[in-house]
């Protein structure tokens, strides 16, 4: 697993479960002393003993677990940049949806040996429907949080039905509230 | 009508001119590389925005496109009305313009001039040698962490840990809970080593000492040099009384033996204090350090090559 996600896992952890559920989790999965490094590379294991470690100290769902991530990674102010990269992907929430196809090939762009599941968006009646394809276990989750939290970005009002490694995603209202701002050159 | 469907072209050589029924009057030269001999709109693409199955009028209603070729390439772009029921609409890779690039063997010429896809391209190579140069100087820097690591927790001497090692070590265990018994090793006579052979005859006895006690360690124990001639042994893999005796008696034993210098022999002993961790719940390491020197203070007190598991003596303080 890439170092940025598993570091992305520890920051979100230690924010929503503090310094000492961190330091428990790190104990039970064996997480190297310093944490982990951005551009490292790591054992998929590790980063399966972390969640694994997670649910138990937290008593929540690994579904639950990594939905909140997503949330987490488009709305927590540490990480306004993932945000704004997002942004780019469309002036509206349906340009975003579909672009969230080129998410993988832009993420490797930036970073390229971090490689995401392939994202196909097909249009649906009512929205789309979107499919991850395999190489990060959960990856599914973890983009319905991210989804649901850019909708409320852009002010449009979605409804997000999960499958196992799919997603439907309906789109209720474009223009249901106040999107918050977003200008090319930030 | 030629002459302008050349200048257009040759400004946006992804063109594409629809009929008002979507059938292709014109394309692009580089769009001709994507889409081949199709003769209509949905023959060519498959739409995703602005939705499936999408019209012309729908498309320049829009007015931004996203299609996906027969060959999953993704293009998106911008449809205006020709004037005539029909569409001309400007097509891009975007970001797919790297792997376009490769699958089509696009060239400069492929592209307007005006646009920044080669510079793109350019970024993406210089990136990419950047992000190698740091990857590398990355490995780099950690390996030489690596390295301060291990000297900053093992003993130059005898190449076993050092205190910060041993106290490492421990807290973990407390943290996780783990039962483990622990050793105080004080070496006996080795003051008289020192002073009657040298100190270059005392590092030769206490390196002997550190590889018998650590012949002594399994998978997960851990074994320090503390102090001058105290050593520590953490030992999960012993986690009860009598055997911890018995590694005690061995280690005593071992220590016995005559370890030859030279012509010399060197004569020292080993006095221990044990600890079991179960007996102490909640110790913390201090404490349970302070235990183990009690055990060892008890033992030392009673003669020379003695052991003494703790709770034999009153706990300090």
């Amino acid at each position: 697993m890439h170092g940025l996600c598993n570091r992305a896992l520890q920051c979100f952890l230690r924010d929503r479960l503090g310094a000492a559920g961190w330091d428990r989790i790190a104990r039970q999965a064996d997480v190297p002393a310093h944490g982990f490094e951005a551009f490292g590379l790591y054992d998929d294991a590790l980063t399966v003993a972390m969640l694994d470690a997670a649910v138990t100290i937290s008593g929540h769902p690994r579904e639950t677990l990594l939905e909140d991530l997503g949330t987490w990674l488009v709305s927590h102010p540490s990480c306004e940049a993932i945000r704004r990269l997002l942004r780019f992907g469309g002036p509206d929430f349906a340009g975003f949806l579909f672009a969230l196809e080129d998410l993988p090939g832009r993420a490797r762009l930036a970073v390229p040996d971090l490689m995401l599941p392939d994202l196909r968006v097909t249009p649906v009646e009512g929205g789309a429907r979107l499919v991850v394809g395999p190489g990060l276990d959960g990856f599914a989750a973890v983009v319905a949080g991210m989804i649901r939290t850019m909708a409320d970005d852009y002010g449009t009002l979605v409804v997000l039905c999960a499958m196992p490694d799919a997603l439907d995603v309906r789109l209720v209202e474009a223009d249901f509230a106040e999107g918050r701002r977003f200008a090319l050159a930030g | 009508m030629d002459g302008a469907i050349a200048a257009l072209a040759a400004l946006m050589p992804m063109m594409l001119w629809l009929d008002a029924a979507g059938q292709i009057v014109f394309a692009g030269p580089t769009l001709l590389r994507v889409i081949g001999a199709a003769a209509n709109l949905h023959e060519a693409f498959t739409i995703q925005l602005p939705m499936a199955g999408a019209t012309v009028a729908q498309l320049v209603a829009a007015p931004r496109v996203r299609v996906r070729a027969r060959d999953g390439t993704v293009l998106r772009g911008l449809a205006v009305p020709d004037g005539a029921g029909g569409a001309v609409i400007n097509l891009s890779f975007g970001i797919g313009v790297v792997e376009a690039a490769r699958r089509y063997g696009l060239t400069e010429a492929d592209f307007a001039p005006t646009e920044l896809t080669v510079e793109l391209l350019y970024l993406v190579e210089a990136k990419a040698a950047v992000t190698d140069e740091l990857r590398r100087l990355n490995a780099r820097i950690d390996g030489a962490r690596a390295i301060a690591e291990a000297e900053a927790q093992s003993d130059a001497l005898t190449g076993i840990g050092n205190r910060r090692a041993l106290m490492a070590a421990l807290e973990r265990l407390l943290a996780d809970g783990r039962r483990f018994g622990l050793v105080h090793v004080d070496l006996d006579h080795f003051k008289a080593v020192n002073d009657s052979l040298g100190h270059a005859a005392g590092d030769h006895v206490l390196a002997e000492a550190a590889r018998i006690l650590a012949a002594e360690t399994r998978a997960g124990d851990t074994v320090a040099r503390i102090g001058g001639d105290e050593f520590v042994l953490l030992l999960p893999s012993v986690p009860d009384g009598a055997r911890l005796l018995a590694v005690a008696a061995r280690l005593t034993g071992r220590m016995a033996q005559p370890i030859p210098w030279g012509q010399d022999e060197c004569r020292i002993a080993a006095s221990t204090g044990l600890v079991l961790s179960e007996r102490h719940p909640a110790a913390t390491a201090e404490e349970l350090l302070a235990v183990a020197d009690a055990a060892l203070y008890a033992a030392k007190r009673t003669g020379r090559g003695r052991a003494v598991l703790a709770d034999a003596v009153a706990a300090p303080g």
